[in-house]
């Protein structure tokens, strides 16, 4: 079960950033070649991260690399050089239209052949950040089997809308809602927008907090200090994660015994539900507590 | 967008320390032309001393929490206006700021660079690849240099200026490429520098000029140096006009040599471009045989050395510009070439170029120079001028314009090659 | 590969390494290398960048190193980089780069 509780921005061009992206532990992390590297500067940032992703170890961290649109003079390179280095995810920003996922599906595919990389081994992350990226938002999220998430960039959306960010958020709340509608019905995470006062923490919180109960998988983040704090909201209660314990726990006893229905707690259990016990493991999993203290302590009750 | 610094690692955690990660550092350039945010900058250079020169082409700013903590620039060849705040971390958002601007300049073309800052900052440009051309600080105790300190202070802050490549001058005094244009006879001097002769050269006198175009005024002038020079008995074995020669053991020291080394302001600021200046300057020195004209350089009067010359800068700035320009001149240029007098027309108009006279007329000495000026010939009552020929061209009096130059000037400036010139001076309103 | 103009890339900011090539009179290798870690790493950062000039058929050459303890792979993005912004490239042989 992937978690992508946080995506840390890592400017393309910028070794010293580059090199150690991993040890803040975020979930991703994503290598810039779009909007933080100057457009002189583009090929610069390719060779670097092209060469750094085949040589250093990100250990459990899954590598995104944001290229340039198709549109523009640099995406293609992008695509030939990022795919002959096998980030996990190639993400592709702006996003308006299932076309835009399909063009550079079948150009992945084109380069995945021509050097021998598996076909279809190279994900896919698509960037809503317009109005009519918003409105396309399910078309776009079953447009490709590559892809396995939809991000939300609120920068370029609100300039697009003519307003400007708001401390409540409410110019964002539909495009919000429809990106994450779409992302389930197509199966696929739904990571929110970037937050870009650091000195907010109280601020940060607040907009953590809202995306999570909004079913967010996670988010976007430019500074070390706030992958800490979206692990810490996005970390289950332990009464949650005893629910999904027993959750787990009485499904794995009726797939022992071949029974078909399962109840706990006199409800019936079905998939969503089991997935989503499994998902609050992996979280529990992953913001460090033992379980098996837990389980501990239940004996003992 | 925002950048980072790994930090320290502490078990098998990361500790985030408060402050400053360059992931908390925000990196913009500057829209110049975009009042608001030139005033930002400016603000910020002024609790410095500093201001933002208006020959800038490029600037970039370090901010953190939205405000500015850094800002650099580029003009032309010229890092300058460099200023971050120590409250953070100076030595490595200088470093950012160089770098970015070094990157800049190479997507410009521009391969030879030069820095000019405080004497406090050297060595952080120094760590930075940056080599010493030259350093102006107080010449006379209580003499300010640097224009930002308080009067009377006896030992303050002086300006360098710092050049990438290092070393590039020694180079370019040794052999400036096809910089120097030689008549005389037997000579085939056409592509060698002005320090060609591995014998030394005699003692020579040096003119600087600009020539925006090549005037009478300036035809006196040289002409006068070059009588001057010439009256002196030459050497043994001299020929006439080169630069060859049995180097004379014991020498008297004062005794003149014949070479007159002519100088041509390189930097590209001025109305008339600088392959023509020089090539008017060649064609109304022609007949003198014992007239070397150059090219002026990066080191002479440049956009670096004494960008004062080309901006409306204080008094005090441009003595600080001037002393550099003058120590590079009398450290470096004078005794490659043993230059042993520099001459110059006297400066009724220009005060910055009267500031420069000036300014030389105190240092040269120091490094065994004699700076004599010359009244400069008058027509008219006036001193003929090339600002006066320009105003004139802007004015369309080309009778009156015959009187004041060469024939060789007056043959360009009627030709189809110069009228996109004559236009633009019509146009604008420039100092130069 | 032919170089028809200075190249640069990179920065010396640290982990970075800032590299300028440019055609070699001489028709030989050149490298002047400036490290902090020269003692321990010099003969390694220059061998590399044999090792890298001799891959993208480069024969002369003089190379500027200026190394702030750069990681191998990004000496290696940055002489690339350098090498095609000198030799005027813009069209990239992405096969032959694997």
């Amino acid at each position: 079960m992937k978690l992508r509780r946080t995506m840390l921005y890592v400017p393309g061009n910028n070794p010293n950033m580059v090199k150690d992206a991993h040890i803040y532990r975020s979930d991703s992390v994503m290598f810039d070649l779009e909007d933080s590297v100057s457009v002189r500067e583009k090929d610069s940032a390719r060779f670097l991260i092209f060469h750094a992703l085949r040589c250093i170890d990100y250990e459990h961290t899954e590598t995104v690399v944001r290229i340039n649109g198709l549109d523009t003079p640099f995406g293609r390179d992008d695509v030939e050089a990022m795919v002959r280095a096998r980030p996990d995810i190639i993400r592709l920003p702006k996003t308006e239209k299932p076309e835009d996922i399909e063009l550079i599906d079948e150009l992945i595919t084109k380069v995945e052949k021509k050097s021998g990389v598996e076909v279809g081994s190279i994900k896919l992350f698509a960037a809503i950040e317009s109005a009519r990226g918003v409105v396309n938002a399910y078309r776009i999220a079953s447009s490709s089997e590559r892809l396995v998430g939809i991000a939300f960039g609120a920068e370029d959306f609100v300039t697009n809308l003519h307003t400007h960010r708001s401390k409540p958020g409410t110019e964002l709340f539909t495009a919000r809602q429809e990106i994450l509608l779409a992302a389930r019905a197509a199966g696929l995470h739904a990571v929110d927008t970037v937050f870009s006062d650091i000195t907010d923490d109280e601020g940060f919180r607040e907009e953590v907090q809202l995306i999570k109960n909004m079913g967010y998988d996670g988010k976007s983040v430019i500074n070390p200090r706030q992958v800490g704090i979206v692990h810490s909201i996005y970390m289950p209660s332990v009464q949650e994660i005893k629910t999904a314990r027993k959750i787990i726990r009485a499904i794995e006893r009726a797939e022992a015994e071949g029974s078909g229905v399962v109840a706990v707690d006199g409800k019936m259990i079905d998939k969503p539900v089991v997935d989503r016990s499994r998902h609050t493991l992996e979280l529990a999993r992953a913001s460090g507590i033992y379980l098996d203290e837990i389980e501990e302590e239940e004996s003992n009750a | 967008m925002i950048f980072c610094f790994a930090l320290s690692l502490g078990a098998d955690r990361v500790t985030i320390e408060k402050t400053m990660s360059i992931y908390d550092f925000e990196f913009n350039s500057v829209q110049l032309d975009l009042f608001s945010e030139r005033r930002l900058v400016e603000n910020f250079l002024s609790t410095r001393q500093l201001k933002l020169d208006p020959d800038v082409e490029y600037t970039c700013v370090l901010k953190t929490g939205g405000k500015i903590v850094g800002t650099g620039s580029l003009a032309g060849n010229v890092l300058k206006c460099i200023a971050v705040d120590a409250a953070y971390q100076g030595e490595t958002l200088t470093n950012k700021i160089v770098t970015e601007l070094e990157l800049e300049a190479y997507h410009r073309g521009i391969e030879h660079l030069f820095l000019f800052t405080k004497s406090e900052n050297r060595t952080v440009f120094q760590s930075l690849g940056f080599g010493l051309v030259a350093s102006a600080g107080t010449l006379t105790a209580g003499t300010p240099a640097g224009g930002n300190t308080s009067a009377g202070a006896a030992e303050t802050a002086g300006v360098v200026l710092l050049e990438k490549p290092e070393g590039q001058i020694d180079l370019w005094l040794k052999e400036p490429a096809a910089s120097a244009s030689c008549r005389g006879e037997g000579a085939d001097l056409a592509t060698t520098g002005p320090a060609a002769d591995s014998a030394a050269p005699g003692p020579s006198t040096a003119l600087v000029m600009n020539c925006n175009p090549f005037t009478l005024g300036h035809r006196y002038l040289v002409e006068q140096a070059a009588l001057r020079a010439a009256r002196q008995p030459s050497r043994q074995g001299e020929v006439p006009g080169g630069l060859r020669g049995d180097p004379t053991p014991g020498e008297t020291p004062g005794e003149e040599g014949h070479v007159v080394h002519l100088f041509v302001v390189s930097a590209e600021r001025s109305l008339f471009p600088e392959d023509v200046r020089f090539r008017l300057v060649q064609q109304g020195t022609e007949d003198l045989k014992n007239v070397i004209v150059h090219h002026g350089g990066p080191y002479i009067i440049s956009g670096a050395t004494f960008p004062s010359y080309f901006l409306r800068d204080s008094k005090e700035v441009t003595t600080a510009h001037a002393r550099l320009d003058l120590q590079i001149f009398g450290e470096k240029i004078a005794p490659a070439l043993n230059i042993r007098r520099r001459m110059v027309g006297e400066e009724p108009y220009c005060p910055v170029t009267a500031a420069y006279n000036r300014e030389m007329q105190h240092i040269l000495p120091h490094y065994g120079i004699e700076v004599e000026e010359i009244p400069r010939l008058l027509h008219g009552g006036a001193a003929i001028s090339a600002s006066k020929v320009r105003e004139l061209i802007r004015e369309e009096k080309w009778e009156e314009i015959e009187h004041l130059v060469p024939a060789s000037t007056w043959n360009y400036l009627t030709s189809a090659e110069a009228t996109a010139v004559i236009e633009r001076i019509r146009r604008e309103k420039r100092r130069h | 590969m032919e170089l028809i103009r200075t190249g640069k890339a990179g920065t010396l900011e640290s982990s970075d390494v800032l590299i300028s090539v440019r055609t070699n009179p001489e028709n030989t290798v050149e490298i002047k290398l400036k490290s902090i870690v020269e003692k321990r790493f010099g003969t390694h950062i220059r061998e590399l960048v044999q090792h890298i000039l001799k891959e993208m058929q480069v024969s002369s050459a003089i190379v500027d190193v200026d190394d702030r303890s750069a990681l191998d792979c990004v000496i290696r993005a940055r002489l690339q980089t350098a090498l095609y912004r000198a030799a005027g490239i813009q069209k990239y042989p992405w096969e032959e780069l694997q």
